[in-house]
């Protein structure tokens, strides 16, 4: 009888067998396998010599390869908190009883449904260019254009503003947590005379931590990852100010063939988004509100 | 009171309408640059005097971005049909068994969209040119739908969690068995999900560029993503045409978008892993 009652309750699993097959084969293995590599010398065409920690020594001797890390701790760090600000910000807005609200969170929402798209990277190109929209204007109001691709801090801007333009994904997570929000408070907070700043930091925000670590911890995992923005739009440079990681996965592996080097670099960024997401969690305590109902 | 609350709207209003004109001027001028004929030197800013369509025609009958358009519709489809078939099936088993066993499986499976796909890019293309996948659509169809089926589990296990259990245990005594039960009783209410599934899953693989980049290797197989960005490489006088090649890469997307909205705002919230 129990044993039947046991089978009840683990019948029925077999049914996760294909995803787990894809998985294994496609996910579970390529992630192993590269953490493999990462200690050989491979290049996809000879038998693979084991290097042991080779490749990381060289990383953390390779100048240019630090620099990378630390271009994309940068940019990471920078984009982040602006794309949320400035997603907190615009959802802020919209949370109010204004007329047309529905088109502008259509409108501000359009950059993101394209997301990483090579398009957004081409146009985002055309803006910037020396020739580009963005110089045409700035000599109208009177200012010197700038070579923004030609220029490492320049270049360096310019794909931190393509991934704060298109904030669109949290703005709607924000969106969706301030309407949550009750409005009891704020007439409570304005009756005892706390004006629309105080009430934002003291009410609005602390209620909507939980959404903001969400949106903080998916962000920067996307964020350490980027790739599309600065392989089309500055090829990673000028003077490699925009080679991020993963554009040094990309070269290593597809330019030199050097697989081993290609899989230490992926890893090593694996392990600190890893570190990173670990430490946003252990942090969740002292900063993140849970209300009671949820149980945590 | 109320008279603070309605001005207080109109600066909402106002400001939201500026920063939206801000915000979405990009598209503006890619739309003009398309638009206009190369010898238009007037202001990049003004509307064309007439509808110029000589970037747009020389692009389609260059037929590149037509067979990538093919393709990217193979691949979508492809893909698609396993990320709901599969995705589905596993998420009915772990919405309903409750076990020490499916808590585990949820804690793998968080473990598993940690994995990046960057960090596996070496492996999967060491393992795909190994069995010859290589510029096949079997090859891209498995790589996207392997990184596109875990967040469609999610969201179909959720969606089924609140299907009422009774209606499987009225199936289980006619002597259904759980795959029948699946495809009689649960299956049919799934479309809703199904659709939020859809539509994130195929956008996000219309505009997938770093598996299509380099599993897709031969120019016939070349998907949107790639052509458009090829086309701004090796052109690169021709901003006509590459602005034209990007509004055709773009356009599915916010077409799809603009009819279909719910279900995108549907999706973004409901991904949001609580």
């Amino acid at each position: 009888m129990r044993s039947k009652a046991r089978q009840k309750k683990y019948a029925g699993l077999y049914l996760i067998l294909p995803w787990w097959l894809g998985f294994l084969l496609f996910k579970c293995y390529p992630f192993l396998s590269s953490l493999v590599y990462s200690f050989h010398d491979y290049n996809l065409f000879k038998t693979p010599t084991f290097l042991g920690l080779g490749n990381y020594v060289k990383i953390l001797k390779d100048p240019l390869i630090m620099r990378a890390f630390v271009q994309t701790f940068k940019y990471a760090f920078l984009t982040v908190p602006l794309e949320l600000g400035f997603a907190l910000f615009i959802a802020y807005i919209l949370n109010t009883k204004i007329k047309g609200v529905n088109f502008f969170r259509t409108a501000y929402y359009i950059p993101s449904i394209l997301g990483g798209s090579v398009s957004i990277a081409v146009l985002w190109r055309f803006l910037f260019k020396t020739e580009g929209l963005i110089n045409m204007l700035l000599s109208k109001i009177g200012m010197e254009p700038f070579n923004w691709l030609g220029d490492p801090d320049g270049a360096f801007w310019v794909i931190v503003l393509l991934r704060i333009w298109q904030f669109g994904s949290p703005m709607v997570i924000f969106l969706a947590a301030l309407k949550g929000v009750s409005e009891d408070l704020y007439e409570a907070a304005s009756i005892d005379g706390a004006g629309k700043v105080r009430q934002f930091f003291s009410i609005t925000v602390p209620l909507i931590t939980p959404v903001i670590f969400y949106n903080f911890v998916t962000q920067l995992c996307n964020k350490f990852q980027e790739f599309n923005g600065p392989f089309i739009i500055t090829q990673g440079g000028p003077l490699r100010a925009t080679t991020l990681v993963s554009l040094l996965v990309y070269n290593n592996a597809f330019r030199n063939y050097e697989m081993g080097m290609a899989s230490a670099i992926a890893w090593l960024l694996f392990l600190i988004i890893m570190t990173l997401t670990a430490v946003s969690f252990i942090s969740q305590k002292y900063w993140v509100y849970y209300s009671d109902e949820d149980g945590r | 009171m109320k008279k603070k609350k309605s001005r207080d709207n109109i600066v909402s209003w106002i400001l939201s309408a500026f920063l939206c004109l801000v915000y979405l001027f990009p598209f503006y001028i890619i739309l003009m640059l398309s638009f206009k004929p190369k010898t238009d030197l007037r202001s990049r800013l003004a509307l064309p005097d007439s509808l110029y369509l000589d970037h747009y025609i020389a692009v389609l009958k260059n037929g590149q971005i037509l067979l990538a358009i093919k393709n990217n519709v193979i691949i979508i489809i492809g893909s698609l049909l396993v990320i709901v078939v599969v995705g589905s099936l596993a998420a009915y088993p772990l919405a309903r068994v409750q076990s020490k066993w499916n808590e585990w499986i949820r804690k793998v499976f968080m473990g598993i969209m940690m994995i990046t796909p960057l960090t596996v890019l070496v492996g999967v293309y060491s393992i795909l040119s190994r069995i010859g996948a290589i510029s096949t659509y079997w090859g891209i169809i498995l790589i996207l739908s392997t990184f596109g089926v875990p967040m469609s589990v999610y969201l179909y296990a959720n969606f089924i969690a609140t299907i009422p259990v009774e209606l499987d245990e009225a199936a289980a005594i006619d002597g259904a068995g759980h795959l029948a039960t699946f495809f009689h009783v649960i299956l049919p209410q799934l479309k809703p999900v199904t659709v939020t599934v859809i539509i994130m899953q195929g956008v996000n693989i219309w505009n997938n560029y770093l598996f299509t980049h380099y599993v897709l290797q031969k120019k016939t197989m070349f998907t949107v993503t790639q052509v458009v960005s090829g086309y701004f490489s090796t052109t690169s006088s021709d901003y006509g045409g590459a602005a034209a090649v990007a509004v055709i890469g773009m356009l599915p997307v916010v077409v799809l978008y603009l009819c279909l909205q719910k279900y995108f705002v549907q999706g973004a919230m409901d991904s949001a892993v609580k």
